[in-house]
């Protein structure tokens, strides 16, 4: 909403400077977007007589007109204008003026002749004063006067946002400026009058719940009449089209005390008024110059014979007022704001009048606005006569609420007295009635304690509160467990060299695809997606999490280990639709490096699993398996396992041909599901240093295919040997005699030195068993 | 073999000492006076045809010789070995003007470390964290929160709905409110946090379709707006520095009443006033108010009897806030070389 300083001043005429007037909007709670200045552009523009005027020597149709200025200057500049001869009037812009379409005057030369500057119309100064070219000013200032003298001089306009409870009642410059009154404790002219309306029986209200009061006053007006300059000017000022007097006039109204008036030709509409509900698939044409076909969910403004307006939000062309009209038929209402709400989303017309009557407005108002409307006629001389009126449905009696000054006090934490919050109350326009306070007609938003505590808290500023901190209880606040455990998590990872990304909950069919991983039909669907890559709730991070690598590996060739925990959606699960992922990808590209180069492994990402499932006491066990999901490199692929046996995810390398997509050779991922509940109690088990020194033997052995790592430990395990304590691979390689590893066996104990022959002993068992599968010493 | 003689010998011994430029020739010079047929060894010898009482002065004073000798070849030689070792090691000559090789260390996404920046702020003035879901059920995002049918917020504009009846992706932390309430069934006092996603419809350099939020509520009894000025204010100063000023402003919101943002100084400008702050120099930050009545009924509780206040703070802004970022989308392309702006220290140990 745009309001004009000098509106304001209409009710409050002692207003401080638009800044202090900026600062208290604020502390109000309106938000100042912006403060302007405004009419800096009709400065320039000055009041000229006309001395002489000839016709152009080689123009028909223009003519040269001399003009006296301040001090007796004399200017001549060509013209086309039909009206403007010696003693007239008028306005006149030097070269240099920026006019108000933006143009700049400059001195042109038209059929020979210099035309310095230019004679001004009303248009060309964004003003109506009827069918004339040139203003002619019948006004008495003297020669020179400046035309924004002439307006008043500067405004200053105010782009205010309102928020929904400020719109309720303060889309207009009345209840502004009520507000600003009250908290600068200036007074303030109410300025209203009330109409009296007859008793002619005029319209008929079908539908009372939508439209409680309906009143109808006929006046009968001169045509051709010009809007007086006072009201232009304002309507200017916060951006309103000019449109003609018996538009401009309710537009005003409506500015100045919020009710939208609807002003039809009398004399387009048949018969008696019916305000109703439409018909399914009546057809209406509005003032916007569109066909809206309405529905029974539509109020409508009726005569006999077809609908005329769309109630409360737009007039119908088929009954609007022109310059010709004589017979105003003024509509003044009031109408259940959900309902006209809902016709302006419906049919997406936002007009004041639908902004207005959507959030409620002020009933009484039925009875203020036309009396304000006849003053307006009676004051611009065109008003003839007051013709029959009607007002159906009653004003209600105005609300009140308790006062409870104790309830406010409590609710702000303050120690203001009862006095000095009925003040601020009273100053607002309430009243302190029999059995409470008395609600003011047009706060609709006001219903309790709460309400009135935010009004006396806005009047006096919240700066006035002064803060305090209630009484905190020794203990700490607690986290969540589940959620803690799932930040140890993040910094584990983090610790391990991984790095946290954050993605999007959504993704697409195609994305999914892309990530060789077939959509479930377990997935939820965006019924409003913003774009087509992002239609449903992920079911997986990895896409998100591929498509990342693929963005950093775009412009540049970087290593890149990332993971993140979050959630991914199912409609699987009833009542609740997500649980916690975590995704982790690791690129597997050797990059060169001095001294040495950095080359990943696929086995740094298992160790990584192995490290964490006993950092975080996750419980886990895995297993190699030959078969998985899809996009999975089947040779190279670890199922994780809950203690359940449950499958929760898998860890390996993604299908070269899939990484390649994603811009690169090799991908390691491990993805997984993390459950709510950590639910694992681990008794720490802390032991002594061992005291004796250990023994290493490295053992090289030819291994057959198909004998894993993890069968040679088994053996290991089969021993018991209280001394064997790892049996580590240190070396690998692959000759024509198969696999060759090299392991070394780590031998201690707890109470003494070991002699060779222990731990020889030991190896023979180890060697005599793995013998059974095919393996042999090196020789 | 008179005493001045002997005495003289100490500083031959010590230049010819000092004279040797080398192992080798320290050996040698040590043999011309310790060897077997050295000066001081043949001396010592020596003592036995002098008198009885000669050879006692003259032996001691030998004997004082010959550890004045000791000391001097074990410390000169000491001197040469480590010599000898840097002169060896020189030749190991590394290019320490390489560049080091840095450890592979991981980080925290700058928006996790905000959010635990601001739980840290509010456990320790004795908050409990809550959570609620993401896929929500349109009561406790709406209807609940005293959010109309006709809000613009229920518009298909601005929420996400999804194919799941009557569910929404919730538009904002403030449902944890109500779940919050209904899980301490009346219990006072009611203080908690609520971090997590959030989802709407907008996408620009200062909206981002998926936004993290942290939520809070306090119910008590006697709980004003007093105490949520003072909270606020303290969180300003926790974690925006001490010298940040604050301002409150009426605003609305449909589940407080009343209802007020917090504005704090510009951070372009120092409130100045810049293009940042349109000229004010207050940048707003955060919604917050005294629970409305109706809410407080939703969630179990009688407003006759208790009161409270709620507030909700976007970790983006925050973020940015706190980092020095003016585009909110940056934060989620995940560019490393962006990310690892991050890593420096801030002088805040707790981020
Ligand atoms: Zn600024």
């Amino acid at each position: 909403m745009i309001a004009s300083y000098r509106w304001l001043q209409r009710f409050v005429p002692e207003l401080p400077s638009p800044d202090v007037v900026g600062e208290k909007l604020t502390q109000l709670g309106w938000e100042v977007v912006s403060k302007k200045p405004w009419g800096l552009w009709y400065e320039p523009v000055e009041l000229v007589e006309i001395t002489k005027r000839v016709k152009h020597p080689h123009a028909d149709h223009l003519s040269l007109i001399t003009v006296r200025r301040r001090d007796n200057v004399l200017t001549t500049v060509v013209s086309g204008a039909s009206n403007g001869f010696a003693g007239d009037r008028v306005w006149y812009a030097q070269p240099g003026t920026r006019l108000i379409d933006g143009r700049i005057l400059e001195t042109v030369t038209m059929r020979g002749i210099d035309s310095p500057g230019m004679l001004l119309s009303a248009h060309e100064l964004g003003f109506e004063a009827g069918p004339q070219d040139l203003w002619i000013w019948d006004g008495d200032q003297p020669l020179g006067t400046h035309f924004l003298d002439v307006l008043g001089g500067m405004d200053t306009v105010f782009e205010l946002e309102l928020t929904p409870n400020l719109a309720i009642f303060g889309q207009n410059m009345r209840a502004l400026s009520r507000e600003l009154a009250a908290s600068l404790s200036l007074p303030w002219n109410s300025r209203s009058t009330e109409f009296s309306y007859g008793r002619v029986p005029m319209a008929n209200v079908i539908d009372a719940q939508a439209c409680p009061i309906y009143g109808l006053a006929e006046f009968r007006i001169k045509p051709d009449a010009v809007t007086p300059l006072w009201i232009q000017i304002l309507l200017k000022s916060i951006g309103q089209r000019l449109i003609h007097p018996a538009v401009d006039l309710t537009n005003f109204v409506l500015w100045d005390i919020g009710q939208p008036l609807h002003a039809f030709d009398a004399d387009k509409v048949d018969g008696k008024i019916e305000v109703r509900n439409a018909v399914d698939g009546e057809v209406l044409a509005t003032l916007d110059g569109s066909e809206r076909t309405l529905s029974s969910y539509d109020l409508v403004i009726a005569d006999q014979n077809r609908a005329l307006a769309l109630a409360g939000v737009m007039g119908g062309s088929g009954s609007a007022v022109s310059l010709e009209t004589t017979r105003i038929l003024l509509e003044s209402a009031h109408f259940d704001a959900q309902r006209i709400f809902q016709t302006m989303r419906r049919h997406q017309i936002y007009s004041d009048a639908a902004l207005h009557f959507g959030k409620g407005t002020d009933p009484h108002a039925v009875v203020t606005a036309p009396a304000q409307y006849q003053n307006l006629l009676a004051e611009m001389g065109i008003l003839e006569e007051i013709g029959p009126s009607q007002m159906i449905g009653i004003i209600p009696p105005s609300r009140q609420v308790p006062f409870n000054p104790q309830g406010i006090r409590q609710l702000l934490g303050v120690g203001w007295s009862d006095e000095r919050i009925l003040d601020g109350l009273e100053r607002l326009g309430f009243e302190k009635g029999e059995t409470g306070i008395v609600i003011p007609s047009d706060r609709h938003d006001v219903e309790g304690t709460p309400d009135l505590a935010e009004e006396v808290a806005r009047l006096y500023g919240l700066d006035e509160i002064e803060p305090r901190m209630f009484v905190v209880s020794a203990s700490p606040g607690r986290p969540s467990t589940r959620v803690s455990y799932q930040e140890l998590i993040r910094n584990s990872l983090a610790a391990a060299g991984y790095w946290e990304v954050i993605t999007r909950s959504f993704t697409s069919p195609s994305r999914i695809q892309r990530a060789g991983m077939r959509p479930s039909p377990d997935v939820i669907n965006v019924v409003n997606p913003l774009r087509d890559e992002e239609t449903l709730l992920r079911p997986s991070l990895l896409p998100g999490m591929l498509e990342t690598l693929e963005s950093n590996r775009a412009r540049r060739d970087i290593s890149l280990s990332l993971f993140e925990l979050a959630p991914v959606y199912t409609r699987e699960t009833p009542d609740f639709w997500q649980y916690d992922e975590l995704t982790v990808v690791r690129t597997l590209e050797a990059r060169k490096r001095y001294p040495r180069p950095d080359s990943p492994h696929l086995l740094e990402l298992k160790g990584t699993l192995e490290w964490l499932n006993q950092k975080c006491g996750m419980g886990l066990s895995w297993k190699q398996v030959p078969s998985g999901p899809e996009f999975m490199h089947p040779g190279r692929l670890l199922a994780i396992y809950r203690r359940d046996g449950s499958v929760v995810g898998y860890l390996g390398e993604v299908r070269p041909r899939i990484a390649q997509r994603y811009h690169a050779k090799r991908i390691g991922v491990w993805f997984m599901r993390i459950s709510d509940d950590p639910g694992v109690e681990i008794a720490s088990r802390i032991r002594r240093p061992m005291r004796y020194p250990e023994v290493v033997r490295d053992l090289s052995l030819i291994v057959p295919q198909g004998v894993s790592y993890q069968t040679i430990w088994e053996i290991s395990h089969q021993l018991q040997s209280s001394i064997l304590q790892s049996l580590t691979p240190i070396d690998h390689y692959r000759g024509d005699f198969g696999h060759s590893w090299t392991f070394r066996l780590v031998f201690q104990s707890e109470d003494k030195t070991l002699t060779d022959e222990e731990v020889e002993r030991v190896i023979q068992q180890f060697l005599q068993l793995t013998q059974d599968l095919g393996v042999t010493m090196r020789q | 073999m008179d005493a001045q003689r002997l005495d003289s010998w100490k500083d031959e011994m010590t230049r010819e000492v000092m004279k040797a430029e080398s192992l080798t020739e320290l050996q040698t010079v040590r043999h011309q006076w310790l060897g077997r047929k050295g000066k001081i060894t043949n001396a010592m010898k020596g003592l036995s045809s002098l008198s009885i009482e000669d050879r006692r002065t003259v032996g001691q004073q030998l004997n004082g010789i010959r550890e004045y000798a000791l000391d001097l070849f074990a410390q000169r030689e000491q001197e040469m070995e480590l010599q000898e070792e840097t002169r060896q090691l020189q030749e190991e000559v590394y290019d320490m003007t390489l560049p080091g090789l840095w450890p592979d260390v991981g980080l925290l996404h700058p928006i996790t470390r905000t959010r635990r920046l601001i739980e840290d702020v509010f456990l320790r003035m004795g908050f409990s964290l809550e959570y609620g879901p993401e896929v929500e059920d349109e009561w406790y995002n709406f209807e609940a929160l005293n959010i109309p049918a006709d809000h613009p917020a229920r518009d298909m504009q601005d929420s996400f709905f999804i194919d799941l009846p009557g569910m929404v992706l919730r538009t904002h932390t403030s449902p944890v409110q109500i779940r919050a309430m209904k899980k301490y069934d009346g219990a006072l006092p009611v203080r908690i946090l609520a971090p997590g996603r959030a989802f709407r419809r907008d996408d620009d350099a200062t909206h981002v379709p998926m936004f993290f939020q942290v939520e809070a509520l306090v119910i008590d009894r006697g709980i004003s707006l007093a105490d949520l000025k003072g909270t606020l204010n303290i969180m300003a100063h926790e974690l925006l520095g001490d010298g940040i000023k604050t301002r409150f402003r009426p605003s609305y919101f449909p589940f407080t009443e009343p209802s007020m943002e917090m504005d704090v100084t510009c951070a372009s400008c120092r409130g100045a006033g810049c293009r940042v702050c349109k000229e004010t120099g207050w940048v707003e930050i955060l919604g917050s108010g005294m629970v409305h009545p109706q809410v407080l009924k939703n969630g179990g509780y009688d407003p006759l009897t208790v009161s409270g206040f709620a507030f909700g703070l976007g970790i983006e802004r925050l973020t940015m806030r706190i980092f020095g970022i003016d585009d909110l989308r940056l934060l989620y392309q995940n560019d490393m070389e962006f990310l690892s702006q991050f890593q420096p220290y801030t002088g805040r140990p707790g981020l």
